[in-house]
């Protein structure tokens, strides 16, 4: 945490919101993404997740260790009301409005890479989504984050040998279900109905 | 087959650096295949990055806790008000109680008609004589309800009080 962000900390303690606000700004991003990642790719549900996460810690501000990161601590936060909302709600809900936004092509880009990337987010959140909430969120925690084994299980309020399995069992899940879904693809080379190449 | 501890050997972060693991992988095509899915998928985490929220996050999280302290104020008011409704109404049912179980049945059941009667006709010298006709222990119960109740709002008062000024001692 860097000098101003200490400040802030402390004036928010005493009641300054918008020293809080200007935490809000500094840690929105990653908030949002573990957010936007555990709630399958709706921005909707990400905002609402986000601006949750962020009023949760501003009621319990007071209980914030300062030995701790502050970003884990939100990270935290975040994690565990994902991981609650994914438990209430169990089918994945995407909105219309996103699933556009996902489709369809900004002026401005180039509509192939587009595409492509909009096929990718499309992938990468059926991957996340056939994992149970808890390992999905270890899975972001150590691939968005970085996070060691250790800093996983503090944020989760896991043991390390639990974490250690649920990573182990969810990467094995993905990367079968990456097998699957490439197996049903056709080949990309290929258009419909050319004959196969001999 | 029994592909451990080839396969979590495969998700460490250098499998390349594990000579047994790089020998199983030139007999097994299973584990092969798991090491190749298992990197597409890192690849494409990767490349996924970090997203970021619509501009003005920040302003409308301000925004909202504005209106989440409303809220908030509403359901304590609210919780406040039923609170004191419900201790009335156990005070008074336990008031009554209280007479009925000093009185004679058929005393109660004559009290009970004469007073639904009473207000029925909303009489103004009925009432007063109703007021006549009840036992010196309602008053008294009735009494005793209204000065701990008296009590416990002051309390509550003065506690709320006590909460602002802290509040505002916090702040300067």
């Amino acid at each position: 945490m860097n000098p101003s962000e200490s400040l802030w900390l402390k004036q928010a303690l005493q009641g300054d919101d918008d020293a809080f606000a200007a935490l809000v700004e500094a840690y929105q991003r990653p908030v949002y993404n573990l957010c936007y990642r555990m709630l399958g790719n709706s921005e909707q549900e990400a905002e609402d997740a986000a601006q949750e996460t962020f009023w949760r810690a501003y009621q319990a501000l007071r209980r914030y260790d300062p030995q701790r990161s502050f970003v884990t601590w939100l990270l935290s936060i975040a994690a565990h009301y994902c991981i609650d909302q994914q438990r209430r709600r169990r089918i994945p809900l995407t909105s219309i409005d996103d699933l556009l936004e996902e489709t369809l092509p900004c002026p401005a880009s180039n509509p192939e890479t587009l595409t492509g990337q909009a096929q990718e987010a499309e992938a990468l959140r059926n991957l996340l989504q056939d994992l149970s909430p808890t390992d999905r969120a270890a899975v972001i925690l150590r691939y968005w984050y970085d996070f060691s084994e250790e800093e996983i299980a503090r944020t989760l309020s896991l043991s390390v040998s639990a974490v250690k399995s649920r990573l182990h069992r969810a990467r094995l899940t993905l990367a079968q279900r990456w097998q699957a879904t490439h197996s049903q693809t056709p080949l990309v080379g290929r258009r419909q109905h050319e004959s196969p190449a001999f | 087959m029994n592909h451990q501890p080839f396969e979590t050997w495969l998700f460490e972060e250098s499998p390349q650096d594990n000579p047994a693991l790089q020998e199983h992988l030139q007999t097994c095509p299973t584990c092969q295949q798991t090491q190749q899915n298992w990197q597409a998928v890192r690849q494409q985490m990767q490349n996924a990055g970090q997203v970021a929220p619509r501009p003005g996050f920040s302003a409308r999280w301000k925004a909202g806790l504005e209106q989440r302290r409303l809220q908030a104020r509403q359901r304590r008011q609210v919780l406040i008000a039923s609170l004191v409704m419900t201790t009335l109404l156990i005070t008074s049912l336990a008031a009554f109680g209280l007479w009925a179980a000093f009185s004679a049945p058929a005393g109660v059941l004559v009290f009970l008609t004469r007073s639904l009667t009473t207000l029925l006709t909303l009489n103004p010298r009925d009432t007063l004589q109703w007021f006549n006709t009840l036992p010196p222990a309602v008053p008294l119960l009735f009494s005793l309800g209204l000065v701990s109740w008296l009590i416990l709002l002051g309390l509550l008062g003065f506690n709320t009080l006590r909460r602002i000024t802290r509040q505002g001692d916090e702040r300067l």
